[in-house]
């Protein structure tokens, strides 16, 4: 029998995305992070938010959850709660991680419990074709802002950062090899990471297309860049707002013991 | 024991919230209930922690007990207020324990008045603190009651809080006592207690909630999420404290969303899960219940009821969410509605919701009440191996082995497909909430949403084959036959007891039943009908405003009830209102 690659965290299903879409970019970068970590498909579980992201759930060949719109994390936290063997990961969309499921990320990465959370960030809300998200850059056109949008956009990595993430990450979707790193190491992490990943919508934002995100981001990793500071990586988070440039990789990274850990020991 | 020799002595202790009044009553009640008293306790207070007019009632009787009076033998009134307020519940002959309160000798003429320097006496003995304490002593002599035991159960209450503490309550309980040995030697509201509960099996004193915990261990729930609400929160509580020496985690969640995606993330990976709250909660819960219904993973939702919408009367009871459990949820999708009556009936139900979740991977509501998850029951015999739980429903490692291809939602005749659970090889799936295949991939394919639909509705036919039926207690055939579910069912036993007492002593001819439904959904139609079908004069009792029950009833079985007893202002029946009830309508 010929040994897998990553493909072998493929099913039978091919993705519905949009020709282009970052969702493409990510898929590879998460079977590929699987791969290299040297992970079993029955070993993972992933649980899976509604919308274009969400419909990944169809994609990985992988224990799956598809869960409810912004509820792709309070199943993950049951079930590494109950079984902390088990290797979860969250995938979300903007809408449904910084929207309708706020409370279960700020809370998740207060507890520090053991899941990763990715979420593909495009500033949309895509598979219902296109409103503004809490991400939404303010003055932007939108199915739901057609004067501009109002709001100011939320910070997903400043949030994180404040609410107790230990890992705290920005990927690109049109970079799959650092991005494969980065999930990697977040996966790794033992604690709540929480990974943004630049995520270009080709057919609802055609603002932050591939090349505009190449002309803004620069990686961390080759500024001399170290993790271990929360103040310096919250600058690093409002970079973009500052000085407008938007960096990527690990913006912090702490070793705290895991919540289901602290939660299990009483029994010990 | 002859129902016409029972005695039962009703106490109740009042005053404002902080004072420890319920701590004090519990210290009776248990300290009774280790001499062989059944005792009824239920509590009213206010949704405030300092202030405001708690009050504690303890029924004490020889024989079973399993509700609440409106009319009382002692009133302990910490305070002018608890005086003023239950005057009236005062029988006469009954008795007034005060502390230098000036009540008018002639408002009072048919009461003992019992003036006893609580507050001095508690300082005299180390704090002003211990005037609950005072109080205790008092009570135990006007209902006849050993000291020492009293003692004994204060030495157990205070032990974690160090040898004066206990020494001090000691001395004050035993102050009380003597104060009134000094100075009312002849007022005792009963004297000579004859109990003793004849019993096989285990004897509890433990509220519904604690009853329910018990329950869960005993089913062996392994894992419980919750945001704590009013009346559920004592679950949380005790399982919390359970968690070192049980199998048991427990997680507190941001709210009650998460709670309910929480327990359903554990019970998918493989646990008995649950999770509990009051109606506001499962209002916050209900997605997740279609979610858990969706991707049939199984899942125990507690609701104790208290009177909504809204945020209701938080404190108080009420069964007003029936209709709401039964059709919670956008879509359709087969469910298991369950009430216990009791608190020994919530130890056994609850573990039946684990095993028919698990068994047919269906949501299952068990529908409390504040009455219920608050009040003091006395169970006499349980017996902890009587449901035969257990876990099923999950191919091992080796039959995973055995599969071809594994399919989690392989349709059956019986409607229910075999788990895999993640960490197990081959068995590799996604559990979906979007409409899926026999793989559980998304589908929008007509005919598969049909079929999916056909398998899930299958398992309902044959649920309603394996649920106990309704009890009915009293005569089988009756002149008035009433119907109720939920915690209604003590005080309409207790009622009956005291109409069949009546029938002993005066020789009437009544003749009463009480038809008790636990299984609420899917509803026992047959057993209903069959019940209903032939009964002469039918009463429905109900803690709501409309009916619930007996709209379900009709909607059933076509059966139309027109005697409707119901009541919707926060509080429990108590036991007169039901007796009356009766009376009138088999006069």
């Amino acid at each position: 029998m010929a040994v897998l690659g990553p493909e072998k965290f493929n099913t039978k299903v091919m993705p519905t995305w949009c020709p282009g879409c970052g969702n493409f970019g990510i898929w590879g970068a998460i079977k590929k992070a699987l791969f290299d970590l040297g992970l079993e498909r029955h070993q993972v579980l992933m649980t899976y938010d509604i919308g274009c992201f969400g419909n990944g759930a169809n994609f990985f060949k992988t224990y799956g959850f598809h869960s409810l719109h912004g509820r792709a994390l309070p199943p993950a936290l049951g079930a590494k709660i109950f079984n902390r063997k088990l290797t979860v990961i969250a995938l979300a969309g903007d809408g449904g991680a910084y929207g309708e499921g706020l409370q279960h990320f700020i809370h998740a990465a207060r507890y520090n419990v053991d899941v990763t959370y990715l979420v593909a960030n495009n500033q949309r809300f895509s598979l219902t074709t296109g409103q503004a998200s809490p991400t939404t850059n303010k003055k932007t056109i939108t199915k739901t802002t057609p004067w501009g949008e109002t709001k100011t956009p939320l910070n997903p990595l400043a949030l994180s950062l404040e609410s107790g993430a230990s890992l705290v990450a920005r990927g690109f979707a049109g970079d799959a090899v650092q991005l494969t790193e980065i999930i990697k190491e977040a996966i790794g992490h033992k604690g709540f990471s929480h990974v943004d990943i630049l995520q270009p919508c080709v057919s609802f934002n055609p603002e932050q297309s591939y090349e505009w995100y190449r002309s803004v981001i620069y990686k961390l990793e080759e500024h001399k860049y170290s993790p271990e500071n929360k103040e310096r990586a919250l600058e690093k988070a409002w970079e973009f707002e500052a000085s407008g440039r938007m960096p990527t990789g690990i913006f912090y990274k702490e070793e705290k013991e895991s919540y289901e850990e602290e939660l299990w020991r009483i029994k010990e | 024991m002859d129902i016409r020799e029972k005695r039962e002595v009703a106490i109740k202790i009042g005053g404002e919230a902080g004072f420890g009044i319920k701590a004090a009553g519990l210290i009776l009640g248990r300290a009774l209930f280790q001499s062989g008293a059944e005792i009824f306790g239920y509590s009213e207070y206010p949704s405030l922690i300092r202030g405001g007019h708690n009050t504690y009632q303890l029924n004490i009787s020889e024989g079973p007990v399993q509700s609440t009076t409106k009319k009382i033998d002692v009133l302990l009134a910490l305070d002018k207020k608890t005086a003023e307020l239950h005057k009236a519940e005062i029988k006469a002959g009954g008795f007034i324990i005060f502390d230098g309160l000036n009540l008018d000798s002639e408002d009072w003429a048919e009461i003992n008045l019992i003036d006893l320097p609580l507050g001095k006496i508690a300082e005299d003995n180390g704090g002003l603190m211990m005037r609950n304490t005072v109080a205790l002593g008092a009570l135990a002599f006007i209902i006849d009651f050993n000291i020492q035991l009293v003692e004994a159960e204060i030495e157990k209450n205070f032990r974690r809080k160090g040898e004066a503490v206990v020494k001090a309550n000691k001395q004050a309980a035993r102050a009380g006592y003597d104060y009134l040995i000094k100075n009312y030697s002849a007022k005792r509201a009963i004297t000579n207690w004859s109990w003793g509960r004849e019993t096989a099996g285990e004897s509890l004193f433990l509220t519904g909630n604690d009853a329910t915990a018990e329950g869960m261990l005993q089913a062996g729930c392994n894992f419980y999420a919750a945001y704590p609400m009013t009346p559920a929160t004592s679950i949380l509580h005790t399982l919390i404290e359970k968690q070192k020496e049980n199998q048991i985690v427990v997680h507190q969640a941001e709210d009650e969303i998460s709670a309910i995606g929480v327990a359903i993330g554990a019970s998918l990976a493989g646990a008995r899960a649950g999770t509990g709250t009051s109606g506001g909660g499962f209002s916050l819960m209900v997605e997740g219940l279609g979610l858990a219904a969706m991707t049939e993973t199984p899942l125990v939702v507690i609701n104790s009821q208290r009177p909504a919408p809204a945020t209701g009367l938080p404190t108080w009871t009420d069964q007003g969410d029936l209709n709401f459990v039964l059709y919670a949820s956008h879509g359709e999708f087969p469910r298991i509605v369950v009430a216990p009556g009791d608190a020994e009936e919530a130890f056994y139900l609850i573990q039946e919701a684990f095993d028919w979740s698990e068994k047919w991977q269906v949501p299952v509501i068990v529908l409390l009440d504040k009455m219920l998850s608050e009040s003091d029951f006395t169970i006499t015999d349980l017996k902890r191996d009587k449901i035969k739980t257990k876990r099923e429903g999950f191919l091992s490692d080796e039959e995973l082995k055995r599969v071809a291809q594994y399919k989690r939602y392989e349709i059956t005749a019986s409607g229910v497909s075999w788990r895999a659970v993640p960490g197990q090889e081959g068995g590799v799936h996604l559990a979906n909430s979007d409409e899926h295949d026999e793989e559980g991939f998304s589908s929008e394919e007509a005919d598969i949403r049909q079929q999916m639909m056909d398998k899930r509705f299958a398992k309902i036919k044959l649920i309603s084959g394996e649920l106990r039926e309704p009890e009915l207690y009293g005569e089988s055939e009756a002149d008035l036959t009433i119907v109720g579910w939920g915690s209604v069912k003590g005080t309409i036993s207790d009622a009956l007891e005291e109409v069949r007492k009546q029938k002993l002593e005066i020789n009437n001819s009544k003749r009463v039943n009480f038809l008790h439904l636990n299984y609420l959904w899917p509803f026992p139609v047959e057993k209903v009908r069959a019940v209903l079908g032939k009964a002469k004069k039918i009463l429905l009792v109900e803690n709501n405003k409309t009916g619930q029950l007996g709209e379900l009833i009709k909607q059933q079985t076509g059966i139309e009830i027109k005697n409707k007893f119901l009541k919707y202002d926060g509080r429990p029946f108590f036991r007169e209102e039901i007796i009356d009830k009766i009376n009138e309508l088999t006069r």
